[in-house]
């Protein structure tokens, strides 16, 4: 694995360099914060070692721009540290570290404390799994950019609102918010078992290709339904496989598959329901423009009750502000993505 | 090497401690030590620097580089008179200062005169 080693004084740069290459680890070297920060921006880095105090920017200012960012994976950073007082660690987590190391170190512990950073990022796998088989599933339908990850972003922002209500106290806390921000973009993984001459209709759908593009709500659900139950603890495979099959669900009955009605849909599906038309309404499709925030914000206010659940409008009315930063962001950084692109590329991805 | 001699330079080098850090590679201990004198010097030159323009911020700073530095080299000595500059940095005692830095170069010419004594690891000196 990669570490990026941040020390601004040769000599404890030198031993730090030698000591992780001795353990195996493949070693990069920054003199100070700044620098260290435009290595990790290359999205190479997922395991930093800082020292704490350095000129430019130290330790402590790197962990705070790195957690300020979104990156795609988690990024652990050991800090290493001669204040070792009470105040000086909570400052060091509060800025966002993950472990600290007594300067100077014995090897001996680095090894220890790397090995914890190694497997808390291990954890991460399982996530980028699940999105990268979400990601699979997108990729028939290329038109819609960075839809599932603006789609998780807008779940958890209504999860977290709507675990404060008292209302929804005992259902939906942290985890169901982490469960929900995890499984929501495998919400349309049953569009893999659409044919094309369906799913990729530059035109209107004709009652009866409306009918097969349907099934994808099915498919999805009983697909994440066998694995449900080969691994009955595994929550989020539960929490997919709803979301699957109930995201189309209306809140009036008049929804598919299953034609349910009001809270008979399950709480993570009439969540997705709204995150999904938000952002299939905001976002440019290739059979139709994307439209403003206040539009589309009139557009699901009058699907209040009817095709949407009331609680879900009320929180999504409480954050639109965050809806549109989220918005915002991506589109950012999808300018910032087409820009490091020579021309020729981005055309052959547009293909 | 005479007895006095070896007791001498542990107080200036703790070679056990070194040794662990190097992961008991020699050749690399060696290098170490040279990086550590050469840089010592910039270091040290940089400090005086500071302290007579009475930059306390860029004081504290150098300090701290220098005792990580020999904290590293298993320099104890080193380490806790550069520790000792830092501390009066921060806490803006000046007057402090100028004794300490005395101390501290008192410290960096018996780690520069005992190091090349040391004849434990023939690869180094080479």
């Amino acid at each position: 694995m990669r570490v990026l080693a941040v020390e601004d004084d040769c000599v404890s740069a030198e031993i730090l360099e030698n000591s992780l290459k001795h353990f195996g680890f493949e070693v990069t070297t920054a003199k100070n914060g700044r620098e260290a920060f435009e290595l990790i921006r290359t999205g190479r880095y997922r395991l930093v070692v800082s020292d704490w105090e350095m000129p430019e920017m130290n330790g402590v200012e790197l962990c705070r721009q790195i957690r300020q960012r979104q990156w795609s994976s988690y990024i652990y950073v050991i800090l290493v540290t001669s204040h070792n007082e009470v105040g000086s660690v909570v400052e060091g987590l509060n800025a966002g570290a993950d472990d600290f190391l007594a300067k100077p170190f014995q090897p001996e512990e680095l090894r220890v404390r790397l090995r914890t950073g190694e497997r808390i990022l291990s954890l991460e796998s399982r996530d980028v799994v699940i999105f990268a088989l979400a990601k699979l599933a997108e990729s028939r339908d290329p038109e819609t950019g960075a839809h599932l990850e603006r789609m998780r972003e807008y779940c958890r922002i209504l999860g977290e609102e709507l675990s404060r209500w008292d209302k929804f106290r005992h259902d939906v806390d942290g985890q169901y918010v982490q469960l929900l921000y995890l499984t929501s973009p495998l919400h349309d993984i049953g569009k893999v078992g659409i044919p094309d001459r369906v799913l990729l209709k530059p035109g209107r759908l004709t009652p009866e290709e409306f009918e097969i593009m349907k099934q994808h709500a099915v498919i999805g659900g009983s697909t994440l339904d066998a694995a449900a139950r080969a691994y009955p603890e595994a929550q989020f495979l539960t929490m997919a496989r709803e979301i699957a099959l109930t995201h189309h669900e209306r809140y009036d009955g008049t929804g598919y598959p299953r034609s349910l009605h009001g809270e008979e849909i399950p709480l993570c599906g009439r969540i997705t329901a709204v995150a999904d038309v938000y952002d299939a309404l905001t976002t440019r499709r290739v059979y139709k423009p994307a439209i403003s925030h206040e539009t589309a914000r009139e557009m699901i206010i009058e699907g209040r009750g009817t095709q949407f659940d009331p609680d879900v409008i009320e929180a999504f009315l409480r954050h639109e502000e965050d809806f549109v930063e989220v918005g915002r962001r991506f589109d950012e950084q999808a300018v910032l993505q087409s820009e490091k692109q020579p021309p020729a590329l981005v055309h052959s991805v547009g293909v | 090497m005479k007895q006095e001699d070896q007791a001498q330079a542990a107080t200036v080098l703790d070679i056990e401690d070194l040794m662990t850090r190097c992961l008991g590679n020699i050749e690399f201990a060696g290098r170490v030590l040279a990086k550590f004198q050469e840089s010592g010097d910039e270091h040290l030159a940089e400090l005086e620097q500071a302290v007579a323009s009475q930059d306390t911020e860029a004081v504290a700073q150098l300090a701290h580089r220098l005792k990580g530095a020999s904290a590293n080299a298993a320099a104890p000595g080193l380490c806790a008179r550069a520790a000792e500059i830092e501390s009066a940095a921060r806490q803006r005692s000046l007057r402090e200062i100028p004794a300490r830095l005395e101390n501290l170069r008192h410290e960096w010419s018996r780690f520069a005169a005992e190091v090349p004594r040391l004849d434990w690891f023939p690869e180094a000196t080479a």
